[in-house]
Parts: C-alpha cells; structure tokens; sequence
C-alpha cells in the first residue's frame, strides 16, 4: 500500500519559481510518467517527493501522512539516478547491501534480499565487482537493483535510461514494464522521451514550466489533449497546427477556414464560447490525413504541393505545402509513391481534427 | 641540421638543470656551511664540501637562549601534529556543511568571513589575537596556538575542490538509502576522500611547521617556541654565530625535505588542487 | 468528486502553512547535524579570524594609550588622517605597491615561461626533477631559507658575490645599499614562490583542451604563435588566480623583511606590514591598526577586481 498525494506544491529557488501549485495523487500501484521539456522541473518535483528538496508550499503526503519537513531518509522511497550514482567504493553487493545494513536488517534477509534481486535482475554473477568495471547498462541494473532490495514504499526514476545506447534502453524499458507488472509496486518515474512515457504509464502528467499542464492516461492524453502544448508534446511525429478562422457555428461542430483560399474545415467540436470570426488553430496529427494524388477533377480537400518525402521503409512522411504556405505533415503506412513536386490534396476528417482558442485550450470534443 | 636539432633540446635540458641546480643550491649551502667555521667560510665562500664534519656547531645548539633544542623540537611536532589534526578535522567538516547546504541560514556569512580573513595581513592579524587570547584566557597555552595555527585557508580550499568533484547524485542516493547527514558523510563521502584526506593532512604539517609568528607572539615564554622560533631568536638576538645558526636552520628545514621529497608528487598535486579557481 | 477533497486539503494546507520565523527554525532544526559539522570551524573563524579583525579595526579608531584598556578613547578618524599625514607612511605605501608590482609581473612571467618549457617534450625527461627543485622553497620554513639568503648575501663570505666574482662580475651590494635591498628581496620571493605559480600554470596547461592547439597546427600556426593565441587564452582563468594569490601575498610581504633587511637601510624596504609592525612594537597600536586596515582595504579591492575581471572574462 503505498499512495502519495500533492497538494499545490510550489518550490522556489532564491526568486524564480521552479514549480507551481503542482497537484497530483497516485494510487497504489500505479506507474505515473512526469514528462516535459528540458528545464520544466520535472527533476525538482521527483527530487521533492523525495525529501531531497524541501517544497517551499504545499504539501506531500504518502500513505496519508503528511510528509514535509521529513527527511528524505525516513520516507521510505528509493530513487534510480540517471548517473545511476553507484558508490564507488564499495562492490555491487555492499551497493545494494547499503541501506539495509543502515536499516539494520538482519544479515540473513539482506542477503535473500540481494540474492532474489539479482536473479530478477541477471547479475548474479557481477556481485563481487565494483562499479568501475561495470558497463552502463549493467550499472543501470545495479541501481535499479538497490532501490529493489529496500522494497521502498515509491519508486521514484529521473530519466533512468538516458545514458544508454538506443537499443539497450529500448530493452531496458521492457525489463522495467515486466518489473512493475511483478512487484506491483508504485513507481514514479520521469523521462522526456515519449516513448518510453506512452509505453510504461498508467498515467502521464505533463510539465511545462513549473506547471501541470494535464493529467491522464496515455491515450487520453494523445486523443484529447487539453491544450495545444499537450497535444504538440504527445505524439511522434508531432502534431500539425495551422491557424484556422471560425466561419459557422453549430450544434454539430463548428467551420473554420484555413489558409489563404478560405478552404473550409469541419470540426466535431463544442462552439458554445466561440464566434463567428474568431481566430483560432487547428491541430491534426500526421497519422490522420489523407492524401491523394490530384487531378482527376478532384476538388475536396486541400491542394498542395510535396515539397519533402522521408521513407523510413515502414511508413512514409510527406511534408506538404498548401497555397497559402502552410506546411503539413502527414505521416502514412508503408511505402508510398508520393515524391517531391507532386501535386495532392488533403483532407482533414473532422473527427481527427483538434481545435484550441487563442490561448491553446483545447475546446471540447463532441462524441 | 640534424646536428642542431639534437643540440637544441640538449642545450635546454643543460639550462633548465642549471636553473634547478640553482634553485637547490641554498639548501645544500645551508647543509655545508653548518659544518665549517666561520674563518673557513671567509677563506672560500663557495666551497662545495666541508673541509671536516665539523660538529661544533650541532653541539653548541644543544642549548638555544637557555632552553634545550630537544623541547623545541617537542613544540614543533607537538604543535604542529595538534594544529594539523584539528585543522583536518574542522575544515574537513567545516567545507562538507557549506558545500551541502550553501544556502543554510549563516552559512554565506561564515564561509565569507572566512574569506575575509584570508586577506586580512596575517603578520597584523597577531596582535589583535593575543588580546583575544588574553580575553578568553588561552593565553601561552598550546590550546590557544593549536586552535589558531588550525585555520587554514588553503586546506580549506582544497576541501572545498574536493567535495565539488563528488556528483551531488552519490549523496543524495545515499539519503535515498537511509542515511543520516552524519552517514553521508563518515560512509559514503569520507571513504572516497581517504587520500584527498591524506594530502591535506602533508600540507597542513608542512604548512603548520613553519609558523612562527603567531607562536612568537602568543607563547608566554621560550620554552614554548618551535624551532623556527628559536632560529628566528637567534637571528636576531644571538645573531653573530653563523654557524649555530645555520646548524639550527638545517635542523629546522632537514624533517621537511624528507618529508617532501618523500611525497612530493601529492603535496605538489595538493596545492595545485587549492588553488584552482572556485 | 476529486475536487471538494482538494480544497478542503488546500484549507487544511494554509493552516499548516508556518511562519517565516518558524520556517527558519524548522529549517535549521531540520539541518542540525549540518550545522554541527559547521561549528568548529564556524568557531575558529569567529574567534580568531572576525573577532581580532574587528577588533583591530576599532582600536585604529581609538588613541594610542587606551587602545588596549576596556575604556578606549574614540578618536574618530585622527589615526588615518596622522598616518596618511606621515610621509614615512607614504613612501611605505608606494614601495609596497612598487614592490607588489614587480613581484607579481616577475612571478606570473617567469612561472608561466617555466611552465610552457616545462609543459614540452623537451623537457619531459627531468621534468619531476625541475618541478621538485622548483617547488622545494615553496614548502620550506621561510625563516630558515630567508636566514640562509641573508648570509648568501653577506659582502664577507656569502656565496652570492664569491659567485659573482669567481665569474668576473661586478659584486652585488646586498642589504647593504638602498636600491639593491629591495632588489635581494625581490630574487629572495621571487626563488621563494615562483615554484607555486609554475606548478599552478603547468597544471592547467595540462589540462587544455588540445583540439583547439591541433586545429591551429592544421591553419598552419607556429609553436610561438599557437602558445600567444590559443594557450594563454585558455590560461586565463589559472592567471586570475595565480594574480590573485600573488597580490595577497605580496602586499602583505613581512617574513623576508623582518629576517633579512629589517625594513632598511634607510626605509628602503620598509613595507607596510613591516612599517605597521614596527609601530606595534612603539605601542603605537592606533597607527599600527590603521595602517593594517588600509592595507587590508586594498588588498579587497585589488582582490575583487581581480576576481571581478576573471568572473567577467570567463566564457567557460
Ligand atoms: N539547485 C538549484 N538552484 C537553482 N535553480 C535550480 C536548481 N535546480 C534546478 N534549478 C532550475 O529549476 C529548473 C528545473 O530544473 P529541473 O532539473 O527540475 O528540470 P528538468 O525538467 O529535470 O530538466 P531536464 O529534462 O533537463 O533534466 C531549471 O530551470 C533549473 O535551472
Ligand atoms: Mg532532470
């Protein structure tokens, strides 16, 4: 049982405000993501759950209790660093032994302890060897290996896999997902890869400077993002935006004229607080337009040109302008005889299309 | 041309020894010349080994202003241990909490009033501790001049260094694990710093050893001075004698040399290490 | 459902919500052992750092005969104005600073030349010998080495001008005559602490960064032009604090003075730390004091502009 709760939690250093009225609560077992741009304080917020910054307001509770002004030894989380911060003197058995024997364990359970973790962990075989001659990936495991062993109440993660090579992380991200699915532990952990957000989550909160800017599962977040900044955030490649001009509102949704023509765009949006005229922007990911190739009479959709084709093999990405200079990106399954110069038109169903107002809130979605 | 090029890189090695020779040669003229009388010494200045191992002069310095050299030596080793071990132990702390937690109500003000004192003229500095240590009483006592000679700037500084090369995340990840503040540091930073340690404990000793100001002016009487004290006593005061006197200064510098040359390789990386800019 | 909850935690929140004085207090509570660890060290610097500065700051503001009684008498600025007024004082002033000058030039131009020879291949064979000889005087007890200089430098029987003239050259007048006193003391700190500066620089030119020197061997640079344009450069930072180090030191020249010239002949190395030394030993102490704090304002001064350029220049 553990849960934690954050109640507008503020932290300031000297006069800048690193985070703001940050509320949030996780439930037992649940794997929550913080994930934001650089510099959002994504690490300041972990490192405030943990007791290794004191919160300037606010407060945190874990299990119910509240937990400010208590050190971050007596807390009873553990945290994997990104520098994975092995001690450096001491052999991956005393590393992982460390907080037990301050705990005064019993020699016996701590060696159990060990012995169980290593197993679930594969280094059995690297107890006896200091971190020094490790390789980064087997650090990394040592790491997650010494919060396991003190069976925390929270996990708590800062970008645990960042100082790995492309591939390793990408198995280490499955090892991590299996992990969690095992010890049905509560963890928390921070990241700015989306992938690893999408695929480890039960819940995602987003950062952006200092500020919570939406809460939600994973697919929540990419199918209706609260702003434009969620939106633009989730989702790889990222989404479209291009500012659209209210013409007609009704209780259907609402039309917007994009570009310079006035091309109309329906959107299955609610209208209420808008009117006619107002000026606000249309978000679509790749994935969700269409292209076909012109000619052939077609007049729906909108005509643009190809001015960039990416084939990756699996898929194809064709950066498309329209007349009035708006770039679109659209992203399509397979290999696709779209290339540069080639006159298309796309069209943008309305039950894929985002609308946010001037301030980048999202307008609700109608069902 | 090849000639040349074989000769240049000769000629400077052949220079830069000379230049070290020179730099060497005070001490070895301080070695030679407590051997030889003052008559031989005007007779040939420059006279690479003593005529005879003349010992006169070790002998005469068996008493220096009444006192026996054995006590001073006693005071140098004693003082200067003391001094070092406790300037090891404070600033080692001292530098550790104004490192972890700068921004700790005081904590500015302590490490800038230290700074303050570093630039305070030390010899001037003096005065006003001997009514200080008059005040609260540590006057002539070794308990007054060990706690004085303790503060060191530049071990200080080297602490300081140190403790800014250890990634934050090492000790945060031992707070994770349960540590205390005083874990932290006695299990995790300490076992790291061992030779760091060691290093600060050889400059402090060298440092602490040549002192001589703030003992002459605090100690109460000449049975508390430390050898350069008491060389500095007879350059002044019994100042004729050449040759004792130069019996004492090679007695004074002799534990220091060996101790140098023995470790120069830390002692010299150490002060590099206090002197880097932070 | 989620949001009465949460206000009524937000009310229950800014009751909790402690003062700033409480805040400070629990802060340092929190943070006992930290500030336990500082204490001694906290200590010291009060007891025999701050306090004896502070205190020798007021006595250069109370008059002689008091000074030291519990019932001084506060004379205002006289001491400043007596010693500014004392053209001894002045002439003291202007060799210190004159001395200082040379000092640091001569120190920072000879380690540096030393350390770019050192840094070499050319070198590298006896390097840990040119460095050992060169650091020696660094470590030994001043008092000591200064009285060998003394007697080096003795007209009868010193090695200097036996050296001097085995090699047909003139003979050098030592402590005897004005000008060269204040040139013996130069070569006697200049031997004593030029070791430090060199080894200081030879550090950091180790730890340059060499693409930058490969990527102007490839422009076609030459050894000269490579070490003026892209060494001394990077160097900056170790010539802040080596200019730094070397200001303090120097200004505040006392242990060669008193070992080997005696402030004389004549005054003519009658430093500031010496001159104020020696109206200690009148019972002076005003004077005596005020003459430390003008030192000791110029010192921070010098000190900080150094430190202030080097904050400024320093991209890295
Ligand atoms: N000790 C500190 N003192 C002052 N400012 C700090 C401190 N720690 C962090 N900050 C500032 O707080 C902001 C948030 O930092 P934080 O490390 O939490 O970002 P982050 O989201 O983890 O970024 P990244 O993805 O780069 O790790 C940054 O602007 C940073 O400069
Ligand atoms: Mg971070």
């Amino acid at each position: 049982m553990a849960t934690l709760e954050l109640i507008d939690v503020c932290k300031k250093f000297g006069a800048s405000a690193v985070l703001q009225d940050v509320s949030l609560s996780v439930d037992d077992g649940e794997f929550v993501v913080f994930v934001g741009p650089s510099g959002c304080g994504k690490s300041t917020l972990l490192r405030t759950i943990a007791g290794l910054e004191d919160a300037s307001a606010g407060l945190i509770r874990i299990d119910g209790a509240v937990v400010n002004g208590v050190d971050a030894a007596k807390r009873g989380l553990a945290m994997v660093f990104q520098s994975y911060a092995l001690y450096p003197h001491m052999t991956v058995e005393q590393n992982m032994a460390f907080g037990l024997k301050l705990a005064r364990l019993p020699k016996a359970d701590i060696d159990a302890r060990i012995k169980a973790a290593a197993e679930v962990l594969k280094i059995g075989d690297l107890l006896g060897r200091l971190p020094k001659t490790l390789s980064g990936g087997q650090r990394q495991r040592v790491a997650i290996g010494r919060a396991i062993v003190r069976e925390p109440k929270i996990f708590l993660f800062d970008e645990p896999l960042s100082n790995l090579d492309a591939e390793l992380r990408v198995q280490m991200r499955i090892e991590l997902a299996r992990l969690h699915a095992r010890l049905k532990a509560t963890m928390i952990y921070v990241t700015h890869d989306q992938v690893e957000a999408m695929t480890l989550a039960d819940k995602i909160v987003v950062l952006q400077a200092g500020r919570v800017e939406q809460i939600g599962a994973p697919l929540d977040l990419y199918n209706r993002p609260a702003n434009s900044f969620v939106a633009g955030f989730i989702g790889s490649p990222r989404m479209n935006f291009i500012a659209a001009r209210i013409e007609a509102i009704g209780p259907q949704g609402v039309r917007a004229a994009i570009g310079g023509e006035g091309d109309l765009v329906h959107f299955a949006v609610d209208g209420s607080r808008l009117r006619i005229g107002d000026s606000t922007i249309l978000g679509i990911r790749p994935e969700s337009i269409a292209i076909r190739p012109a000619g052939d009479g077609e007049t729906t959709g909108l005509a643009a040109e190809i001015i960039l084709d990416e084939q990756l093999g699996s898929g194809t990405c064709v950066h498309a302008m329209t007349r009035a200079g708006d770039i679109l990106v659209s992203y399509l399954q397979g290999q696709v005889p779209l290339r540069k110069g080639a006159a298309v038109r796309l069209s943008l169903p309305a039950t894929a299309c985002h609308l946010f107002d001037r301030d980048g809130t999202a307008l609700v979605r109608l069902e | 041309m090849s000639a040349m090029r074989r000769l240049g890189p000769l000629i400077a090695n052949l220079a830069m020894t000379a230049l070290a020779l020179m730099f060497l040669y005070p001490f070895y003229w301080l070695i030679v010349s407590s051997f030889r009388s003052q008559e031989a010494m005007l007779v040939n200045p420059l006279r690479l080994m003593p005529e005879s191992f003349d010992l006169a002069a070790y002998t005469s310095i068996r008493l220096v202003g009444g006192v026996p050299i054995e006590v001073y030596s006693f005071n140098s080793m004693l003082i200067t241990v003391l001094a070092t071990v406790l300037a090891v132990a404070t600033t080692a702390l001292g530098a550790y909490a104004l490192y972890r937690r700068p921004h700790l109500p005081g904590f500015k003000f302590v490490q800038f009033g230290f700074l303050l004192t570093m630039m305070y003229p030390a010899m001037l500095l003096v005065i006003p501790v001997y009514l200080v240590m008059f005040r609260i009483g540590l006057l002539g006592t070794y308990a007054g001049l060990v706690m004085f000679l303790a503060l060191q700037p530049i071990l200080f500084l080297m602490f300081s260094q140190f403790f800014r090369s250890i990634p934050r995340d090492l000790m945060d990840s031992a707070k994770m694990d349960g540590a205390s503040e005083w874990q932290v540091l006695t299990r995790v930073v300490l076992p790291i710093a061992q030779p760091v340690v060691n290093t600060v404990f050889l400059i402090g000793f060298l440092l602490n050893w040549k002192q001589w100001l703030p003992i002459l002016v605090v100690a109460a009487s000449p049975d508390r001075y430390t050898l350069p004290v008491a060389l500095l006593a007879m350059n002044t005061e019994y100042g004729i004698n050449f040759q004792s006197t130069m019996a004492l200064a090679a007695l004074t510098t002799a534990p220091i040399v060996v101790l140098f040359l023995l470790t120069q390789r830390r002692v010299i990386g150490g002060f590099v290490a206090g002197a880097v800019k932070g | 459902m989620q949001s009465p909850m949460l206000t009524a935690n937000s009310a229950n929140a800014g009751a909790l919500q402690p003062g700033p004085v409480m805040a400070w207090m629990l802060l340092i509570w929190q943070h006992r052992v930290l500030y336990l660890m500082l204490l001694p060290f906290a200590a010291l610097t009060l007891t025999f750092g701050l306090w004896p500065i502070a205190l020798s700051i007021l006595v250069s503001f109370t008059e002689n005969q008091t000074a030291l009684s519990d019932a001084a008498t506060y004379v205002g600025l006289e001491n400043f104005q007596a010693v500014i007024a004392d053209p001894e004082f002045r002439h003291s002033l202007s060799l210190t600073l004159l001395y200082t000058a040379l000092s640091v030039v001569l120190n920072l131009s000879l380690a540096l030349a030393l350390a770019l020879a050192l840094s070499g291949p050319t070198l590298k064979r006896g390097a840990t010998f040119y460095k050992l000889a060169l650091f020696m005087p660094v470590v030994t007890p001043e008092v000591a080495t200064f009285i060998v200089w003394k007697w080096m430098l003795n007209q009868d029987f010193g090695a200097v001008n036996a050296a001097l003239s085995s090699l047909g050259l003139p003979a050098f007048a030592g402590t005897t005559k004005a000008d060269s006193a204040f040139i013996a003391l130069v070569i006697v700190e200049l031997w004593h602490h030029v070791g430090f500066y060199t080894v200081v620089f030879l550090t950091n030119l180790q730890l340059l960064d060499a693409s930058l020197d490969e990527a102007a061997r490839m422009d076609g640079a030459g050894r000269a032009r490579r070490i003026w344009s892209i060494w001394i450069p990077q160097l900056r930072p170790a010539i802040a604090i080596n200019s730094l180090y070397a200001l303090i030191s120097f200004l505040k020249t006392f242990t060669a003075v008193i070992v080997i010239t005696k402030g004389g002949p004549n005054f003519a190395t009658n430093f500031v730390s010496y001159y104020a030394y020696t109206k200690f030993d009148l019972a002076q102490y005003g004077k005596a004091t005020a003459m430390a704090t003008i030192l000791f304002v110029i010192v921070l001064a010098l000190t900080l502009l150094v430190h202030l350029y080097s904050e400024r220049k320093d991209y890295r």
